[in-house]
């Protein structure tokens, strides 16, 4: 038998390397001399449980099985529960392999926190996987070197012991990580520096809890008892630090509204995804924003008691503020006297940079008594633990180049923290800088050494996102590169094995599978397959995990703190600036990714570029249109911006997002894009003032550059011009008139099953978490920046985005609208997921020529592939306009993005159409399954599986159990266009916004 | 058809005005070929000459046979090289279109189609014309046609060339076009989608092309019998292959006759059936602006109106160039004038009737639709229309409007760039902002698409200039009938 010698090799199963193995296969040739079927050989050949363990893979001999691992069956896929490693929120995955390697994350459905859903970033971090710019190997001074090289490197460095070692990390949520780390530390004699590179202010939250605890908590919202949730400048279900969690705790909420009513208010300068959900909105500037939270303060110091209104009653005095406008000042008064009515079922939370705010919310939540009901202050979030105060020392000890060796773990501080620039200098002049990363960053390229690190999906691992949630984390694919554990790498030069996995494992018999009565093997392969265990024996582990590890702050009782925070001052001049995050790049780390480049804001709708968001009236006065290059400039930091009119925007704030303009930022796949401008870091614009990183309130100019520049929209417009496409009530009892049937000619058909998907507009909140899975699920391409432009992107599934006049909420369905209240200044916002309805009666199915569109016999509106020859009267017959056609070759061309398309989904060629088709593909497996295993399996489409707040709603219409039938006759059911006859198989639930009422 | 008395094909001498037995037409001067043609007495219009100057037989074959007799000159030259160049313009832009895609084109997932079907229905349209005067006029015995139809057929011939490049190159993927086809297969059989307009399109235009090029071949034989009596050398074989042995005699007259009757008869309900197809792509559609019954009437008639002017652009041109203005007279401009006064005016009408229907209707995205033609970023190409189909053709209540060469050639140049921004008003607009105001774009052509278009009208004119070198401008022996039959009205009228 012939034995390709461009196949890479392995050591057989037995571990014996092969007698004919060619010795040190040389990294990066390994890759790219492969074919797509040698390679794919070559992984299946790896196996994928088994030799995970395997972190470097030594040359040998591949050959086909004889006799296959089981379980992995080639053309079936195999799913795994996992951990995501995206963000420190880590919610739990299940990881769909085919053909040893991970093709889609999925969130893990009986995971207490993230209940099932995912969010965008997790959904494209698949695709992070597998990109063509990461590092193959490890590189010192900018060249590729060899492991024995950096470890003596590194070694020598330690060991000569001048200056202060660092390990410069994010929040870790790993446990076992934390411990690996802090031996590293302890045997090295060093610090760890955790710091959390997004605006959603949970620094200045820690300090405030230690303000006024002695010990930094991270309160976790329990919505389950909120009658009223009152949020300052957050953005909790779309860019906080736990989206996924909240959502899904949010939309609960609302779906029990029927039994106890829930009310959102929400206090922001920049429109946001929370505050598109809430049911009220105010707009404030930042320090308005503290003021109204002092004024909240104030109104629930009436009829409290306890330990802290002595405290409450000092800070108010002493924390001094511009008054608020009338306006304001009226409704801090109602909304306070609310909040009291409502102790004990009240919350109020806070997104602020500022201590001061923050403190003021704190005292304001312990006396509405939330603390214990709605707020969980005991166990708390462990998602967050970054502190600017221990950045600051860094930071300090830098520049008196008082630091011998830096550890940088997966950070980009160089890029995202304010004054970064001047950091790259400062780590290049440390006698061992080491970065412990995946691919280029402005940092990776400031750091001596390069220890190139495994993405999160080949990685062993845990994960404690709270006090009683232990999840494992187990790696899907052999690693792909030359690479490392970035925790075992640690263990490694603290002089101990560096075998990440033995070290995970050995962490858990001692600390969570320790008591137990089945032996340690079996129960550890039983919470690997169960993705974790459960919250008793999670509580006590992580409480010895933390023992161990942590430095065990105690607390202390209440009493003033030594020194009270000043309230930031207010900007002053005409316009202020707040950073804020978008839902696909958050806080900068995903900016490499081409598809959550390509995710248009949900707000915005602008995709790739930064975009600044400045009010209508306020763009009118200075005479600026979306589309205009502007520069937003604090002090004299400058950053070059897309304008883009936003109404929502305070008119004195002008929102700026973070993530864009970084070295490592994603380009566009067509060749001949002109590439972004660079000096959009919104990051640089951020302070540093009092050891904390503000990101909001700052004084900013906004000036135009005389030109226009790029800006890719998915939507131009603004708002439905009055059209009934979309619909909104004031309660969920309310009935939307059904539109009457037409006579017809047309035979009824029957279809059995009947797919039908209903859509809860009250549910969705926008985050697109969906349309990134859609993305992953069905090999749908990027096409890049000047494509869109051209209005030629390729989502499958798009969410509209429309505006509404405040006045019309007021009126509920039918009513007429109250005039007076203002347009664009502070609208409602209505998102509508649009995906391809499979009309019954479909206007697309009867204009094509080839028939290359029909309908299948369950409801299905087929798009076949191979048949189209192009003419897009499909496309311009549909009326929801969800067809894309292929108007050039996008397929993806690089061998390892490649490895992320989905083999069940046809790749579409240029020239043909493509739509949703219900994920097709989904409900033939189940299909497959159900006759193969005689149990019903419903289908789940990749979107509806997807969203964290259980929007999406599919199912087989003529089958009760799916309740689909039932969804679709509730009163607040809609279909869009429905009246043109189409019989379109999506319906939606109209959006529930209450009111303003007297004396809410 | 002809008296057999006369030897029409003899050489004639030049200046040879009045040794004819039969008719006396009056007569002009006797101060060259030219003058010879008679001035008209715009009182008599009753009784005007369909063929000035009373010419012998031998004359008229002369004059018309003169244009692919002698070298082609300058101007043809100059003209013939500007339309091939214009047509290599085209092919080029076509080439890069297949070979990249038609993301090189101005078109988005909003607006599917621009310039590529704006300028199929624009050529369509311009062909009607020709069918109408060759078939249905033909039917409706009106004399007038006879000396503008073999130019007017051939016009429709190579504007439904143009025509039928655009399905073809607008696909996504043309090379798998034959699936368009109802083809034997072993696939099921598969069969085509019959409900589908595209579809329609294909047999109508198709079967156009095929009656069109029938009907101008088989009124071409007698032509290139006596062009094969004239010719020598390499294009005398040429012409003998062409006139499939012609011989002229009485029984193959007849039967000539009886095919072009047939033919005509088959040709006539494809003026109504073609367009009427083409105005399905849109009127079965749902989106507003397209979604409208009145398009098949509306269609046809803007297909007349439009092919009319193109037929007066071609023919003011040709009759000053190739020297044909005996045939090609004021009274014929100021027939197909009243043609476009009349078809303009329905056009007219229809806009007026939809605009009517929308405010009634009271449908909102209908109404929309037309608001936003009106009045939307498309404005100027709205009123472009209006200006150029509803206003212009008004001219022509006019007599002197009607006779005036320069308003004739104005007024048909404006109304086909009139006639070109209704279909484009009709696909964009309607396309561009439809149901869901989340999917609204803005179109404009790249400079493929406007290098097609240019490519197209190089090969028309390419192809009519060819056509004026090779085959007669005008039947012989149609206008030597109707010569005939004016001669015999003078005579006994």
């Amino acid at each position: 038998m012939d034995v390709d010698s461009r196949l890479v090799t392995r050591t057989l199963p037995d571990g014996a390397p092969d007698a004919d193995a060619r010795p040190g296969a040389e990294r990066g040739e390994r890759l790219l001399k492969l074919g797509r079927r040698s390679l794919l050989q070559a992984l299946g050949a790896g196996g994928a449980v088994g030799l995970a363990a395997c972190e470097q893979v030594a040359p040998g001999t591949a050959v086909p099985w004889v006799q296959a691992v089981e379980g992995i069956l080639p053309g079936r896929s195999v799913r795994y529960a996992s951990t995501c490693t995206a963000c420190s929120a880590a919610c739990g995955t299940l990881v769909t392999v085919r053909d040893a390697r991970p093709i889609k994350l999925e969130g893990k459905p009986d995971h207490p926190i993230s209940g099932g859903g995912l969010c965008a970033v997790a959904q494209g971090d698949v695709r992070a996987l597998y990109d063509a710019r990461r590092y193959r190997g490890p590189q010192i001074a900018g060249k590729d070197a060899s492991w024995q090289e950096v470890d003596a490197l590194v070694a020598s460095g330690l060991a000569s012991g001048k200056g202060a070692v660092y390990v410069l990390a994010p929040t870790l949520v790993s446990p076992s990580e934390r411990l690996a780390v802090q031996q590293f530390l302890a045997a090295r004699g060093g610090k760890l520096v955790e710091y959390d590179a997004g605006v959603d202010g949970a620094a200045a939250l820690l300090d405030a809890y230690e303000l006024i605890d002695g010990k930094a908590v991270l309160p976790d919202p329990v919505l389950a008892a909120c009658d009223l949730l009152v949020v300052l400048g957050a953005d909790p279900l779309g860019t906080g630090r736990d989206p996924v969690a909240f959502t899904a705790a949010y939309a609960a909420r609302r779906r029990a509204r029927a039994e106890r009513d829930f009310r959102h208010v929400q206090v922001e300068g920049s429109l946001t995804l929370t505050g598109a959900a809430s049911d009220e909105r105010l707009l404030a500037t930042a320090s308005e924003r503290t003021a109204f939270a002092l004024a909240l303060l104030r109104a629930a110091l009436a009829g409290a008691s306890g330990p802290f209104v002595d405290l409450a009653e000092q800070w108010l005095g002493r924390a001094r503020v511009a008054p608020l406008p009338a306006e304001l000042a009226a409704q801090a008064q109602a909304f306070g006297a609310a909040l009291v009515a409502r102790r004990g079922h009240a919350l109020v939370l806070s997104g602020a940079s500022d201590v001061a705010e923050q403190l003021t919310v704190a005292l304001l939540n312990r006396l509405l008594g939330a603390e214990g009901a709605t707020l969980d202050v005991a166990a708390g979030s462990r998602v967050r633990r970054g502190r600017a105060r221990a950045l600051a020392e860094l930071v300090q000890d830098l520049r008196g180049k008082k630091v011998g060796a830096l550890f940088v773990v997966g950070q980009n501080p160089v890029e995202d923290l304010p004054g970064g620039e001047a950091l790259a200098e400062l780590i290049g002049a440390v006698p061992l800088s080491v970065m412990l990363g995946e691919r280029p960053t402005a940092t990776a390229r400031a750091c001596k050494v390069v220890a190139a690190a495994h993405h999160g999906l080949e990685r062993w691992g845990d994960a404690a996102p709270r006090a009683d949630v232990l999840t494992l984390c187990q790696p899907t694919i052999v690693p792909l590169f030359d690479t490392r554990d970035r925790a075992g790498a640690l263990l490694a030069w603290a002089g101990k094995d560096g075998d990440y996995q033995k070290f995970v494992r050995a962490a858990w018999q001692a600390r969570v599978l320790a008591g137990g009565v089945a032996p340690f093997e079996l129960a550890f392969e039983q919470a690997l397959a169960e993705g974790g265990v459960d919250t008793a024996l999670a509580a006590a582990a992580i409480a010895r995990f933390d023992a161990d590890a942590a430095t065990g702050e105690a607390g202390r009782a209440a009493q003033p703190p030594a020194a009270w925070p000043m309230p930031q001052k207010p900007a002053g001049g005409a316009l202020e600036l707040e950073l804020c995050e978008e839902v696909g790049l958050r806080d900068g780390k995903p900016t490499f990714n081409p598809w959550l480049r390509e995710l248009p804001d949900p707000l915005t709708r602008a995709s790739w570029v930064a975009t600044a968001r400045i009010a209508p009236a306020r763009a009118k006065e200075l005479g600026i249109a979306t589309g205009d290059a502007v520069e937003v400039a604090v002090g004299d930091r400058t950053v070059e911006l897309v304008a883009r009119v936003l109404p929502g925007q305070h008119p004195a704030v002008v929102g700026v997002p973070v993530g864009y303009g970084l070295v490592d930022g994603a380009r566009s796949p067509r060749p001949d894009d002109e590439p972004a401008a660079t000096r959009s870091n919104a990051f640089l614009l951020a302070a540093l003032a009092d050891g904390a990183v503000q990101t909001s309130g700052l004084a900013a100019e906004l000036r135009k550059l005389g030109r226009k520049a790029l800006v890719p929209l998915i939507q131009t417009e603004l708002h439905a011009h009055g059209r009934e496409i979309i619909h909104q009530v004031r309660d969920d009892h309310e009935v939307i008139g059904e539109h009457e049937e037409h006579y017809t000619l047309l035979r009824d058909r029957e279809y059995d099953p009947d797919w039908h998907m209903v859509i809860d507009l009250d549910a969705c909140t926008g985050c697109s978490a969906c349309v990134i899975a859609c993305q992953a699920e069905n090999n749908v391409p990027v096409v890049g920046p000047a494509e869109i432009e051209r209005r030629h992107d390729m989502f499958w599934l798009r969410i509209d985005r429309y505006f509404q006049p405040r006045a019309d909420a007021h009126a509920g369905h039918g009513e007429a609208a109250r005039p007076g209240l203002g347009d664009d200044a502070n609208p409602n916002v209505l998102f509508q997921p649009m995906m391809c309805h499979q009309c019954g009666n479909a206007p697309c199915e009867m204009v094509c020529p080839v028939a290359a569109t029909t309908h299948s016999h369950d409801g299905i509106n087929q798009q076949v592939y191979n048949r189209c020859v192009g003419t897009r009267y499909c496309a311009n017959n549909c009326p929801y306009k969800v067809r894309r056609f292929n108007w050039f070759d996008f397929k993806p061309t690089d061998e390892v993005e490649r490895l992320v398309l989905n083999p069940d989904v046809v790749v579409r060629d240029r020239g043909v159409m493509e739509k949703c088709n219900f994920c097709v593909q989904r409900i033939q497996g189940a299909r497959i399954e159900t006759k193969r295993t005689g149990e019903r399996i419903v289908p789940e489409t990749a979107c509806q599986q997807s969203c964290p707040a259980r929007a999406i709603r599919f199912g087989d219409a003529k089958n009760e159990v799916d309740g689909i039938a039932a969804e679709r006759e509730r009163g607040r059911a809609f279909q869009t266009l429905g009246e043109l006859g189409v019989r379109p198989a999506v319906t939606y639930l109209a959006r529930v916004r209450r009111g303003a009422e007297e004396g809410t | 058809m002809s008296t057999a008395a006369l030897d029409l094909d003899a050489p004639s001498t030049a200046g040879e005005a009045t040794g004819d037995p039969v008719g006396a037409a009056p007569t002009a001067s006797a101060a060259g070929a030219e003058a010879d043609l008679g001035t008209v007495d715009a009182a008599r219009t009753a009784d005007e000459p369909l063929v000035l100057g009373d010419p012998p037989y031998s004359k008229i074959t002369k004059e018309i046979a003169a244009p692919l007799e002698r070298k082609p000159g300058g101007l043809w030259w100059i003209s013939f090289l500007a339309a091939v160049g214009a047509l290599i313009i085209g092919v080029v832009m076509v080439w890069r279109t297949i070979g990249t895609g038609i993301g090189l084109w101005g078109l988005n997932r909003t607006v599917g189609w621009g310039f590529d079907i704006t300028n199929f229905v624009f050529w369509v349209g311009i062909g009607h014309a020709g069918t109408l005067i060759s078939a249905i006029l033909l039917l409706f015995r009106q004399k007038w046609r006879t000396s503008i139809a073999r130019a007017a057929e051939g016009m429709t011939i190579f504007a439904v060339c143009c025509a039928g490049i655009f399905p073809i190159i607008h696909m996504g993927r043309p090379w798998l076009g034959f699936f368009m086809f109802p083809y034997p297969n072993s696939r099921g059989p598969l069969w085509v989608n019959f409900r589908s307009p595209l579809l329609w399109d294909i047999f109508a235009i198709s079967t156009y092309l095929t009656i069109s090029l029938l009907f101008w071949y088989v009124g071409l034989i007698p032509d290139f019998a006596t062009m094969r009596d004239r010719a020598s050398g390499w294009q005398k074989k040429i012409y003998e292959f062409l006139a499939l042995g012609w011989n002229g005699s009485m029984s193959t007259w007849q039967r000539y006759e009886k095919a072009c009757i047939l033919l005509a008869g088959l040709a006539t309900p494809l003026v109504l059936s073609v367009h009427t197809v083409v105005s399905f792509d849109f009127a079965t559609s749902v989106i507003p602006g397209w979604h409208a019954t009145i398009f098949p009437p509306y269609f046809v008639a803007g297909a007349v109106f439009s092919g009319f002017a193109m037929v007066i652009t071609l023919l003011l041109i040709s009759r000053k160039v190739l020297k044909l203005e005996r045939f090609f007279t004021l009274k014929h401009f100021e027939n197909m004038a009243k043609v476009l006064l009349t078809t303009g005016s329905i056009v007219g009408a229809a806009y007026a009737t939809e605009l009517f229907v929308a405010y009634y209707g009271g449908n909102p995205y209908e109404r929309f639709t037309f608001w936003n033609r009106a009045f939307g970023p498309y404005a100027w190409a709205y009123w472009t229309m209006v200006g150029c189909n509803v206003l212009v053709p008004q001219i022509f209540w006019w007599k002197r409007a009607r006779r005036s060469v320069t308003v004739l050639f104005v007024a048909a140049i404006l109304i086909n760039v009139g006639m070109w921004f209704e279909r484009f008003n009709i696909i964009v607009t309607s396309l561009h902002r439809d149901f869901l105001p989340s999917s609204w774009t803005q179109y404009a052509p790249t400079i493929t698409e406007v290098g097609i278009l240019i490519g197209s009208f190089g090969l028309f004119f390419t192809l009519f200039l060819l056509f004026v070198r090779g085959a007669p401008v005008v039947a012989f022996h149609e206008v030597k009938h109707t010569l005939f039959e004016q001669r015999e009205e003078a005579h006994h009228g």
